[in-house]
């Protein structure tokens, strides 16, 4: 591959000046001017889209470089490399179409905020961490982004701080993902005493063909709690508190993405035992997450239990050793599933009503069709392509790991969670758009900021955003000679899908209601984490401050005492005892105030002499 | 070349609490204005030793000069030296001082009573603290060492909280023991050393002599060719437990902290500023100038120990953190936890374990004064500390909630704040001692790596509770008003030190590395 250094300069004019000026200018510009900011910084993000475009175009088939001196200590060195494959290119060009049309989105969704600046600050600094994280050359960078990322998301989760909830919920995503960082950056930290590396380029060259499992293992740790993947998945439903435009952000192009991104930067330090723990894991996240969503009633939880599943599908394609399918079914995912989300922040916004929480449950949203026209069939068009039917994106990239499966038993289950995918969401369209309308309200009309973006990405879950044809697996994305033996996946993927649509459809016309689920959150995983780690730190922590209190400062209080007596003890022996024989009452008086100052300083004048002792003692020794 | 840049570093508080004290204390304004310009002075030296210092192993700045010379008879003759000077190991630490004292001068704007005597502790204190990093003479190591006890019991006595004699008392007591411990094994070690430049019968302090083996009379006490043992442990086996228990203690290491969070919670603001961004830094500096350099072999002995301490300081702390109920205690733990990195990179005897702690010390300190600021602000506000007692103050506090927030998180070693530089190269350290010498096992490692995510749990939880939620206090007096231009002024140059720090440590690494290579040769060509 062509080797070829980029521009620090136009990298920065590009990318770093304008999120910059964007990061700046929502702390400059005055509170009661804070109309400016959503302008400005969506003005901001589309420079910044289209300078990644431009870039992409100079460097769409060479790999390029760059890369200078940043840390470097006796025996360790780092320095900051930028690496841009078509991979990655792709990857920004994803996060910053994601972004941008998040950014205009929330323009209108979140018009009368009091925190737009913070708000709009903290999404400029979040896609310039996931562009930085996919952009990094060697993993330290990456990890330096990586927790940037989810140091955003925190703030974001927790937008809403005045609720109590959202504070709950942006704490335990970001203490659930720092439980992933350590692993992750014990991985790096095990990795480098080894390797003398974390430059992604040497270290190909580095590990051996086999590769690693321990520290394969621990970097593992850190895609499980960023992708949420079976056990660190709860925080990603709960993350819903977040407005619904950071939702879309946070499941399409961020944060979630940054997991299988690294899963698949690392593949080739993952051996074959820690593959096989990333399959497993993956297929178990997969099958839950559609569970998940098949039960829930909240349309936000829905479509996050959605992605739990579809990130399950793609980290265990990754632990079957194929890359190139999931990064697929990675950037296709994308935009159906910011679609999707922004379609759902359009019903919440259009049903909201001051005063009140926000309407999310799709036993109360039945027929909403008929008043909003224009999104009901652009979020049928995304959720058709996460259903996988024939014209979208959803089903290619699906068949594409599918097709990577093909004679193992991975197969099977993915086939299975197609199906369920295709059951929960014909699911959620159903009772959101088509089952009789319940709401009578007329709803505020669709701001054109919302609905454009929305179009986009509708338009995006089709076919030729990755292939030129609906009915081959070939793309810019996916090499052709990595396209397996397709045959009969593809047809028959597409047949079962709409079979299963239809199938649901045909079954909810005859039965109208939604079902109460009575699983408890998260599987009961959150109880487990709840009486499994969080009493036990808790426990511990108490105890640790009883230990402080009661056994070191009671030793130290029971030796200050006892000091303290003996120091009595003497005094009373010095005026009773020896004065009273030698001097008789006469001195009693004036040696009660030395009794007093040895109470106040029986320690000190102790430790004085055990001082002066020492001192007598070396210089004995040193004389014999 | 005697250089005099250092001396004036240490005269001028005390010049100037010479001359705070013969004003009469009427004059309430004017002895914080001394205290001030003694340190902006300060800083401006400090300043130009910077730019003077070239980065590299030796020793800069020095002045040397026979100090005392007595004649002792058969004793031999009583020797020690004015001997200051600075290297990759001081400098950071100096600057640290001078910037913390700096703000510290500030801040003590709070203080409403007996304003002459408080800023003469001050410079007191200054003097002695700058006197510590620089001194190369053991004896006077210890003179200054001793002389940051009386202030500091003083301003906590007298100026604290309501169980200020109870906490200085056991400040008090507590360092003073671990003085003692320290005084015996430097008399130890001038017993068995001799001056290079005197008869052989001279003793010396000298700390440079001292780390050449050569220099030890063969016999003597505390010389590497004495077989000499005491119970388990050989001679200098227990002269490096001594000085690991004394530096341990202001350091402070489990289980020696008690006093800490007793003293900060006590201390007013600037006090407890001090004594989290300067004193308990001398603890560190001791263990990596005097005990390691000294014992290099006894040092690698027993680095299991020391990496233990570290390890169980950094999550005893984080737990006790964790249960804390006042933010000022919290944050007092904290600094336990947080020190305890120091132990494990100074365990690992790697470049960048060694480094990461120089490092780490430096960004506890500029946090660390950042967070009891916050602390102290709160109070002014609110008149209580209690994490129970508010809540939804991001809605009334933004600019307070955001130096929060930055303090916070930087402190729990978000990449792109210093916190993150220092505990990676610890870390770093840790698992390159690992799976090479040994010298910090494998669990130890992985167990530090358990205070990152406790550091998170206490930090965010007291965020969550405090600052999200609906808005409620639960005070008395609540004069809720957000940060002032001044507040601002406290805190905003400490965030952005801490930030530039954090994306570009390089130069301060640059300061630290030549010290670095140079220690890590005495700890490799000194062993037996």
């Amino acid at each position: 591959m062509q080797t070829e250094t980029v521009d620090w300069s136009t990298l920065a004019l590009l990318i770093v000046l304008p999120l910059a000026i964007m990061l700046l200018a929502s702390g400059i510009i005055p509170a009661r001017r804070a109309w400016i900011v959503p302008i400005s910084s969506t003005l901001g993000m589309l420079w910044v889209t289209i300078g990644i475009f431009y870039l992409g175009s100079k460097t769409n088939t060479v790999a390029a470089f760059a890369s200078i001196p940043w840390m470097s200590v006796p025996g360790a060195s780092f320095s900051l490399s930028i690496r841009l494959t078509p991979l990655t290119i792709v990857m920004m060009e994803t996060i910053a179409v994601v972004s941008l049309a998040v950014h205009l989105y929330s323009a209108a969704y979140l018009a009368d905020d009091p925190k737009l600046k913070r708000y709009y600050a903290t999404l400029a600094l979040f896609t310039f961490s996931m562009l930085g994280l996919v952009s990094s050359g060697n993993l330290l960078q990456l990890f330096f982004f990586w927790e940037l990322v989810g140091f955003c998301s925190y703030q974001l989760i927790g937008h809403y701080r005045t609720r109590p909830s959202a504070g709950a919920a942006a704490t335990k995503a970001f203490l659930m993902n720092r439980v992933g960082d350590s692993l992750l950056l014990s991985g790096l930290l095990l990795l480098y005493a080894q390797t003398g590396t974390l430059d992604l380029e040497q270290l190909t060259h580095l590990i051996s063909a086999d590769g690693t499992t321990w520290v394969a293992l621990l970097i593992f740790g850190g895609v499980v709690a960023k992708s949420a993947q079976f056990p660190l998945f709860s925080w990603l439903p709960d993350a819903m508190e977040g407005p619904t435009p950071v939702s879309a952000l946070i499941h399409a192009a961020t944060m979630v993405a940054a997991g299988i991104f690294l899963l698949a930067q690392t593949h080739f330090i993952f051996s074959h035992a820690a593959l096989l723990v990333v399959g497993v894991t993956g297929a178990i996240t997969a099958l839950l997450g559609a569970w998940g969503a098949l039960i829930q009633t909240d349309i936000k939880k829905i479509l996050a239990y959605s992605t739990l599943s579809q990130l399950g599908l793609m980290t265990m394609t990754l632990g079957a050793g194929e890359t190139m399918p999931a990064m697929l079914h990675l950037y296709t995912h994308a935009f159906f599933k910011a679609g999707l989300f922004l379609g759902a922040g359009v019903v919440i916004h259009a049903l909201h009503q001051p005063g009140h929480p926000d309407m999310q449950d799709i036993r109360q949203m039945s027929g909403l069709r008929t008043q909003l026209p224009l999104t009901s069939w652009l979020f049928m068009l995304c959720a058709a392509s996460l259903a996988g039917l024939p014209l979208t994106s959803g089903l290619l990239s699906k068949d594409a790991m599918s097709a990577s499966l093909e004679g193992t038993p991975w197969l099977l289950i993915s086939f299975a969670v197609s199906a369920l995918t295709a059951w929960y969401t014909t699911r959620l369209v159903w009772f959101v758009w088509w089952n009789d309308p319940n709401i009578t309200s007329p709803g505020k009309p669709v701001p054109p900021a919302m609905s454009f973006p929305l179009l986009v990405m509708a338009a995006a879950s089709l076919w030729f955003i990755a292939f030129p044809l609906p009915w081959r697996l070939e793309s810019f994305i996916y090499p052709q000679e990595e396209i397996h033996a397709i045959g009969w996946l593809l047809p028959t993927a597409a047949v079962l899908n709409t079979a299963v649509v239809v199938a649901v459809i045909l079954y909810y016309r005859s039965h109208r209601q939604v079902k109460e689920s009575a699983i408890p959150s998260a599987f009961g995983i959150d109880l487990l984490i709840q009486a499994g780690v969080l009493f036990p730190v808790r426990q511990l922590a108490a105890w640790s401050q009883a230990i402080d209190r009661r056994i070191i400062d009671g030793v130290i209080h029971l030796t200050t005492y006892a000091t303290v007596t003996t120091a009595f003890l003497t005094g009373a022996a010095d005026r009773y005892i020896i004065d009273g024989l030698v001097n008789g009452a006469a001195k009693v008086a004036r040696y009660a105030g030395w009794l007093t100052r040895s109470l106040s300083g029986g320690n000190i004048q102790r430790y004085l002499g055990w001082t002066l002792a020492a001192l007598i003692i070396f210089l004995i020794w040193q004389n014999t | 070349m005697q250089d005099k840049l250092i001396t004036l570093l240490i005269l001028l508080p005390l010049l100037g609490a010479g001359i705070l004290l013969i004003i009469p204390a009427r004059h309430k304004e004017i002895f914080r204005r001394g205290a001030l310009l003694v340190t902006i002075l300060q800083l401006l030296i400090a300043l130009s030793m910077v730019s003077r210092f070239q980065p590299g192993s030796a020793m800069q700045l020095v002045e040397h000069r026979s100090w005392i010379n007595m004649d002792l008879g058969t004793w031999g003759i009583w020797k020690a030296d004015y001997w200051v000077g600075v290297d990759g190991l001081s400098l950071p630490l100096i600057l640290l001082s001078v910037v913390v004292l700096f703000f510290a001068a500030l801040a003590a704007r709070k203080i409403k009573f007996k304003q002459k005597g408080f800023f003469v502790l001050f410079l007191v204190l200054d003097a002695a603290v700058i006197g510590s990093f620089t001194a190369q003479d053991l004896l006077l190591f210890y003179l200054f060492f001793e002389f940051m006890l009386l202030p500091m019991y003083f301003m906590i006595g007298i100026w604290g909280g309501p169980r200020r004699e109870y906490a200085s008392m056991k400040f008090f007591l507590y360092t003073l023991f671990g003085s003692i411990l320290i005084l015996i094994v430097f008399i130890g070690l001038y017993l068995s050393g001799s001056d290079p430049g005197s008869a052989s019968l001279t003793h010396t302090f000298g700390l440079p002599y001292l780390q050449d083996i050569a220099r030890y009379t063969p016999g003597a006490v505390l010389s590497p060719d004495t077989p000499g043992t005491l119970g388990w442990f050989t001679w200098r086996e227990w002269a490096f437990l001594l000085l690991l228990t004394g530096f341990a203690i202001k350091l402070p290491a489990v289980p020696l902290h008690t006093w800490l969070p007793d003293a900060h919670v006590e201390a007013p603001t600037a006090v407890s500023v001090l004594l989290a961004a300067l004193l308990l830094k001398v603890g560190g500096y001791g263990i990596i100038r005097v005990a390691y350099p000294l014992f290099p072999a006894e040092a690698v002995h027993f680095s299991w120990l020391v990496a233990g301490l570290g390890v169980v300081s950094i999550l005893y702390g984080a737990f006790n953190s964790l249960a804390s109920k006042d933010l000022k205690r919290l944050i007092a733990y904290s600094s336990v936890s947080h020190m305890g990195f120091v132990l494990v990179g100074i365990a690992s005897v790697t470049g960048s374990g060694v480094t990461g702690a120089v490092f780490q010390m430096v960004s506890h300190g500029i946090l660390s004064a950042m967070l009891f600021l916050l602390a102290g602000m709160l109070e002014e506000r609110t008149g209580n500390r209690l994490i129970e007692n508010h809540s939804g103050l991001s809605s009334r506090l933004p600019h307070y909630t955001l130096f929060v927030l930055i303090a916070f998180f930087a402190s729990l070693g978000l990449p792109g704040f210093s916190g993150f530089i220092g505990e990676l190269f610890v870390l770093l350290g840790a698992f390159t001692a690992a799976t090479s010498t040994g010298y910090v096992s494998l669990t130890l490692a992985f167990a530090a790596l358990g205070g990152l995510i406790l550091a998170a749990g206490y930090f965010l939880w007291a965020i969550q509770r405090m600052f999200f939620g609906p808005f409620a206090i639960k005070a008395d007096q609540v004069r809720l008003k957000d940060l002032t231009f001044f507040d601002v002024g406290l805190l905003l140059p400490l965030s952005l030190f801490t930030l530039v720090l954090g994306v570009y440590p390089q130069p301060l690494l640059n300061l630290i590395n030549g010290f670095t290579v140079y220690w890590l040769q005495l700890m490799t060509t000194h062993q037996p």
